[in-house]
């Protein structure tokens, strides 16, 4: 198998991992910031589905179908948790977010 | 070995990428990020993924993408001004990712990966679904039940506020 | 490829004649004649409504978002028309023949929301917005019975190809139909042909682009060719959801006509080009059935609709999903 093919999958991956950990650092956005973690879990998950191309029992495929649905839930709650910051303060942005907790 | 496909399919997620990156509408960079995720599922059916391929269009750029772009329009006024965020900490974070991405350059580059043949059978969604129910049935269970108390907790949160 | 283009070319004069066939069922259903001017008996009504909208000025209001709002018709139809790859057309011509086709065009379809939803934001619009919201929030709700519908079948028959759903449905004709073989998906056929209706966004599930009530819905800020887009998308979803209930429940490009003894009509009344009426034919009747839904029933309100697939299509589906797999051990064992 190329030498050449197989790098650019994980090479594509490590893009698309970089690129998440920048938007989680820069951005205030709390929506934006989970768009960044979207890309990170989607790194891994081009990980997954390449090495299970070599497996005949095709684990990797699974674990990933697991990690999608396991996404899903994540930023489901994220979301629910956000909708509730902003009913309670009316900001999204991460300077001018109070403290949430004992109010 | 590199055909049209592939170069079509990572101008998709470069562009994807870079308007999520560069931007700072969170709409659009939500629009980019439904762009990127089905770039990536064209690349899963490049590497033989045909199920997760399928599953990641369904459940990501239509259900997660759709979620995100519901969640910035009820957390903004709508006063008819784009929603735009700032950004700061940029030369850090450009730093920090680059040093990231040069990491894991050198780890591909010094692991000998062999000559690795491709195993996957011919009917591979028959036998993900018979691994489901016979190998992995505790974990699919157990998703399922995550699932559930992950959809109604966040449902709960979601109105819990409106009854104070 | 080739019945890809052949779709291609058969959405667009579809929509050419479905625009003439809407209007003219929905004069005979309230009793009044309909398009009578333009050519013999309104057949040229429909071009010259086309014409006229080609020529007209593509209007965008200054405070919208430029590209988003130019781009999002375009999604929708892309979407919707990349679901016609996975169908096949006759016994030898079939779609696209990868093993998940039933399951990717569901997903692929299912990416017509964000279209939708770029249409809502981008419009700059409150009512437009409402409407998408409307929209995205039907759509995704009725996705749920339609998918648990189409498991139903795919359960029975084992494969999720459509050319091999409507290879097992081949030999006699009509007793050979999955809904005569196997009556159970007659309560599947329901479910998925109200959950389709409102996929398409026709009455009775009209609300997001109800001309009484919203103007226009998403659809509002556009005009000329755009619009013309929009509507195309329409009809080719409805397109779509028929043939694909022709195909799971009603034999696909199958004749009906049973061998009867030593008169062999079935054999007489298949081949490409009969295979390809069949399927056709079969594709229009249930056309005709939603324009005839859609001139008799009212509209329900938003949240008669939201109650009606999460309450009631829901569990119905599940159910039914449930007595299927009984059903099909019971054929095996």
């Amino acid at each position: 198998m190329n030498e050449w093919m197989s790098t650019y999958y994980l090479y594509l991956a490590a893009l698309l991992f970089s690129s998440g950990v920048f938007v989680v650092i820069t951005k205030k956005n709390l929506i934006f910031i989970l768009i960044g973690v979207e890309l990170m879990l989607n790194a891994g998950n081009v990980l997954l589905a390449f090495f299970s191309r070599f497996d005949s029992s095709l684990n990797g495929q699974i674990f990933a179908i697991f990690s999608v649905v396991l996404t899903v839930c994540e930023v489901s709650i994220a979301l629910a948790i956000l909708l509730n910051i902003y009913k309670k303060q009316r900001v999204s942005n991460l300077e001018e977010l109070q403290e949430v907790g004992n109010e | 070995m590199i055909g049209i496909i592939h170069i079509f399919i990572s101008v998709l997620i470069l562009l994807g990428v870079s308007i999520i990156v560069l931007s700072n509408n969170i709409v659009h960079a939500a629009y980019a990020l439904a762009l990127t995720l089905v770039g990536v599922a064209g690349m899963y059916v490049l590497m033989n993924a045909e199920l997760l391929a399928v599953v990641q269009i369904l459940i990501y750029a239509g259900g997660v993408v759709i979620l995100l772009a519901f969640g910035v329009m009820l957390t903004n006024r709508l006063r008819g001004e784009k929603v735009v965020t700032d950004s700061g900490n940029k030369w850090i974070g450009a730093i920090i990712s680059i040093v990231i991405f040069l990491g894991f350059a050198y780890l591909i580059q010094s692991t000998d990966f062999g000559a690795g043949e491709i195993r996957t059978p011919s009917d591979q969604i028959q036998q993900i679904g018979i691994a489901f129910l016979t190998k992995h049935l505790l974990a699919f269970e157990l998703i399922a039940f995550i699932l559930l108390v992950a959809l109604v907790g966040a449902a709960y949160l979601a109105k819990m506020s409106s009854d104070e | 490829m080739i019945s890809f283009l052949f779709y291609l070319a058969f959405l667009l004069l579809f929509v050419i004649a479905a625009v003439y066939a809407e209007r003219k069922t929905a004069a005979f259903i309230q009793s009044r004649l309909g398009p009578m001017e333009a050519g013999p008996k309104g057949v040229l009504q429909t071009i010259a409504d086309l014409l006229k909208m080609l020529q007209k000025e593509d209007i965008s209001a200054t405070a919208v978002d430029k590209f988003p709002f130019l781009i999002a018709p375009v999604i929708v139809f892309s979407a919707v028309f990349a679901g016609y790859s996975v169908l096949p057309v006759n016994a030898g011509l079939s779609g696209s023949t990868i093993e998940s086709g039933l399951f990717l065009l569901l997903a692929i379809v299912s990416l017509d929301v964000l279209g939708i939803l770029m249409a809502g934001w981008a419009s700059n619009n409150k009512y437009s917005l409402y409407g998408a919201m409307r929209s995205v929030a039907q759509i995704v709700s009725y996705e749920i019975p339609l998918g648990l519908s189409v498991l139903s079948v795919v359960i029975i028959t084992g494969t999720l190809d459509l050319q091999k759903i409507s290879f097992l449905q081949q030999g006699n004709g009509l007793p050979d139909w999955n809904i005569v073989q196997h009556p159970l998906l007659i309560f599947s056929f329901v479910i998925f042909f109200i959950s389709g209706l409102a996929e398409s966004n026709r009455t009775p599930f009209d609300l997001p682009e109800s001309e009484s009530e919203l103007i226009g819905g998403y659809h509002t800020e556009y005009s000329g060719f755009r619009w013309g887009i929009f509507m195309l998308s329409e009809y080719g979803m409805m397109l779509l959801l028929s043939i694909l209930g022709a195909i799971l429940f009603f034999g696909g490009w199958n004749s009906p006509l049973p061998n009867i003894g030593g008169l062999k009509l079935y054999e007489l009344t298949s081949g490409m080009v009969l295979g390809t009426f069949w399927l056709l034919a079969k594709a229009l009747v249930l056309i005709f059935v939603q324009m005839w839904l859609r001139w008799t029933l009212p509209r329900l309100r938003v949240d008669q609709l939201m109650s009606l697939s999460w309450k009631y299509l829901t569990p119905i589906s599940l159910l039914m999903l449930f007595i299927c797999a009984v059903w099909k051990w019971w054929l095996m064992s």
